[in-house]
């Protein structure tokens, strides 16, 4: 399949709108960037996938884990290449391994792309990844606001990790990921990688070689980055009429302190916050007795301003640590720390809000897996995905979840230590065992574990949008590339019960799961039948319930299908009938299965009674 | 004209397209040369959980979200969704409200109740409310999934943008065999606000 390349690059100071994600590839493609990979993660996802469809001599490709993709980011950039490594803020963990190492080497070209999720909107959790990549890390951390920001300062980076040999992070938020807002595009920039070439006093880090590096990190590189932050215009302070408070701040949260404050309190704004600009800082709170410091997540700069000695107001006594800061937040904080600012109405807020928690789609292939598990009164241990949702109402069917891979390790704890009266599970999705799971797998089943593994294959890497993973016959350039045999891999690893079973035949699912239970050893099933969504639409025939027929039990409610809901049709004991929407039925039969009266049958075969 | 922001908030369902429509009123809004931010949340919203995407646009913009109590024009997809967003209208907000009711799983497998009477209580909290029931309009224009265009239709009747830059942003926004029943799709939420 060709490359599905549709997109040019526009000419300088054309105006776009685009989300941050999309002004991130366009700024990539623009200025140069070689190579781009990374794993899908939401907020970050959409990175590559825009990347991949610019036209250019860039490759883009997705790898099998973050760590994976920041290590070949890393060969790259020691080719001399410009490269982005994407992930969202947990995929950073996962690579934290080579990054932290790479990061004592002098080598230019390399920018990790970090999407944090502030509200963990998407996300097991909150992370800071100026904490971690900049405190922590020592790695010059960029963070923009909107999509312009996004785009100038992917640039910046480049040229920021290439002038002082390091490594550099663009810090981003879900606000600036899928916000909107307008790109005015620069002068295109080719870059040609200047080769590989053995180097290895810089990158080798055995303990010689890295002590050496550290003086040279410490008392040569960190100085400079200071000296620079101290004068980029990214860090600029913006009059305002009122001198005796100030604000600082970063990031998206440059943009609800302005949208209360406007023009009349003075902001110090950030865009290199790692490393902190300090003496502008304390130059920017001397005029400005009253200062504070507004910033999402991790009291990140308070510490370090606090630390300096810098007498200001304060950060997080007024601002909290938790979730998503939005224009409401910013002018509660400011009034509690005494700025003369207006704050908005309070609202009257006694609605009923009706819950809507997100459920597994209509013919998703994963629920008669997750049915099962709840009959069976499994302990499941689950993992990162879409069938994270089987552990929702009705389906009630996964009952520990921690983060990518980590079912199958979690799982094989518990039985070490314990032997509970139910079956110990653990389900993974294709792209999340190939990312992190095969390895637990092989744990397991070395140390002799009493555990079934799901494999729950449904052949894309549907939560984060439909990426393609290495079980597929081709890569995301749409090079063909024959896909991994995950049974062959699981017999590899050297598991004795492997059993592959149709995701959507639900005595199938259950006596495979009888069978894998009893075995003495770790087994293996893999649920095998593509999403319902992703890549193309399913549509099979589609289902329809006799009302005839239905005897009001609601069995069927209790597969957690969005599409079957309760019609108005009573039965003699006054039980309501269930009702199967026809425009989102896509015709799983799973409902129609689990019916004991069997009421829910093809809407052709109803059509021909 | 524009020194004020104007505010959209668009209450909607995953799987309702209400993500294309607030691109599109951005578009509309790129096009007209004004500054525009509009921000929404993926991820497991798009399962059938709530869907909720902001669109601000004037002379400058800050914050990509519209702040408590501050929105404009809410377009809501659904009579509950209406109803989780109306806390944040302005006091002289409109509400364009389509009347159809979708009832999440949890609702019908008895673990929670829907919200009796929906639009009382809208009417109750807004000044302004236009009523229309776009699933059925969606539905004669030639296809039930043409609802958030339906939707945009009557929302541009209120917004100071050529008919015609509507029309040019849905249909390089949408696949090319659906323009014909977006179009009418569009034209027909115009015509509920049109015919009062």
């Amino acid at each position: 399949m060709a490359r599905k390349s549709r997109l040019q690059i526009p000419p300088p100071n054309t105006r776009l709108l685009l989300t941050g994600n999309q002004a991130c590839a366009l700024s990539a493609a623009t200025f140069g960037c070689n190579l781009g990979v990374g794993y899908p993660g939401t907020p970050s996802s959409e990175i590559l996938d825009t990347l991949v469809q610019i036209e250019g001599s860039h490759k883009t490709q997705w790898e099998t884990n973050e760590k994976v993709a920041a290590e070949k980011a890393i060969g790259a950039s020691m080719a001399g290449a410009r490269t982005i490594a994407t992930m969202k803020h947990v995929g950073v963990n996962v690579a934290a391994d080579p990054i932290l190492s790479f990061a004592s080497t002098f080598n230019g070209g390399f920018v990790l792309v970090v999407g944090d999720d502030p509200g963990s909107h998407s996300s097991q959790n909150e992370q800071d990844t100026r904490m971690f990549m900049g405190l922590f890390g020592n790695l010059p951390v960029f963070s923009p606001a909107d999509s312009q920001e996004v785009y100038d300062y992917l640039k910046l980076a480049f040229e920021t990790s290439e002038r002082f040999k390091t490594a550099v992070v663009l810090r981003m938020t879900t606000n600036v990921c899928h916000g909107e807002s307008i790109v005015v595009t620069g002068e295109q920039h080719e870059h040609t990688p200047s080769g590989y070439h053995d180097d290895f006093a810089n990158n080798v880090v055995l303990p010689a070689n890295f002590k050496k590096m550290r003086r040279r990190v410490l008392s040569e590189r960190l100085p400079a980055l200071v000296q620079f932050t101290e004068t980029t215009d990214l860090n600029r302070p913006e009059n305002g009429s009122n001198n005796e408070f100030g604000i600082i701040t970063e990031g998206v949260t440059y943009h609800h302190v302005k949208e209360v404050v406007g023009d009349n309190i003075p902001v110090l704004k950030l865009g290199l916050v790692f490393p902190p600009p300090l003496s502008a800082i304390r130059d920017f709170v001397s005029h400005h007795p009253k200062t504070v410091i507004c910033e999402e997540l991790e009291p990140y700069l308070e510490l370090q301003v606090k630390a300096e000695g810098i007498p200001i107001l304060g950060g997080k006594e007024f601002f909290s640590r938790e979730g998503e800061m939005n224009a409401e937040r910013v002018s509660d904080g400011l009034k509690k720390a005494g700025f003369p600012v207006s704050s908005y109405d309070v609202v009257q807020d006694d609605v009923q809000r009706v819950p809507r928690p997100p459920s597994l789609c209509p013919g998703c292939p994963h629920r008669a897996t997750f049915y099962i598990l709840n009959r069976m009164k499994a302990h499941v241990f689950g993992d990162i995905g879409c069938y994270t949702l089987g552990g929702l109402q009705p389906l009630n069917a996964l009952h520990a979840c921690i983060c990518m891979g980590a079912s199958i390790g979690m799982a094989a704890g518990v039985d070490t230590v314990d032997s509970p009266e139910h079956p110990v599970v653990a389900v993974i999705g294709d792209s999340t065992f190939l990312h992190s799971g095969i390895t637990g797998l092989l744990g397991a089943r070395w140390n002799g574990s009493k555990i079934t593994v799901v494999i729950l294959d449904n052949g894309i890497t549907a939560m984060t949008g439909g990426q393609p993973h290495p079980g597929l016959e081709k890569t995301l350039e749409g090079m063909e590339s024959p896909r991994v045999n995950i049974v062959k891999l699981v017999e590899a690893l050297g598991v004795e019960h492997v059993e592959t079973v149709d995701g959507y035949q639900v005595s199938e699912i259950k006596d495979a799961m009888k069978r894998a239970v009893e075995h003495p050893g770790v087994s293996v099933i893999i649920s095998q039948r593509p999403c319902a969504l992703m890549p193309k639409k399913q549509k099979y025939t589609t289902y329809t319930v006799d009302l005839d027929t239905c005897i009001g039990c609601h069995t069927c409610l209790k597969v957690g299908c969005p599409s079957i809901s309760l019609s108005e049709e009573v039965t003699e004991k006054g039980r309501r009938k269930s009702h199967i929407d026809p425009v989102t039925c896509i015709g799983c039969s799973v409902c129609a299965q689990v019916c004991p009266v069997n009421a829910i049958i093809e809407v052709e075969a109803k059509n021909n009674v | 004209m524009f020194e004020e922001t104007m505010n959209i908030r668009l209450a909607t369902v995953g799987g309702q397209g209400g993500i294309l429509a607030s691109s599109i009123i951005a578009k509309v809004s790129f096009e007209h040369g004004l500054d525009v931010k509009k921000r929404e949340v993926h991820g497991m919203s798009q399962r059938g959980g709530v869907v909720t995407s902001d669109v601000r646009f004037g002379n400058k913009v800050y914050s990509p979200m519209v702040p408590r109590g501050a929105i404009d024009y809410l377009l809501a997809f659904e009579q509950a969704e209406a109803l989780r967003a109306i806390p944040d209208l302005k006091k002289t907000g409109t509400v364009i409200i389509n009347t159809q009711v979708i009832v999440p799983p949890i609702v019908a497998i008895g673990k929670a109740s829907y919200v009796e009477d929906a639009l009382t209580e809208v009417r109750d909290r807004a000044k302004q409310v236009h009523t229309l029931d776009a699933l059925s309009l969606a539905t004669a224009a030639g296809s039930p999934k043409t609802v958030s265009t339906v939707m945009l239709g009557a929302l541009s009747t209120y917004l100071p943008f050529e008919n015609d830059a509507w029309i040019s942003a849905i249909k390089t926004s949408v696949p090319g065999k659906t323009i014909d029943s977006n179009m009418k799709a569009f034209q027909s939420g115009r015509e509920t606000v049109k015919t009062g």
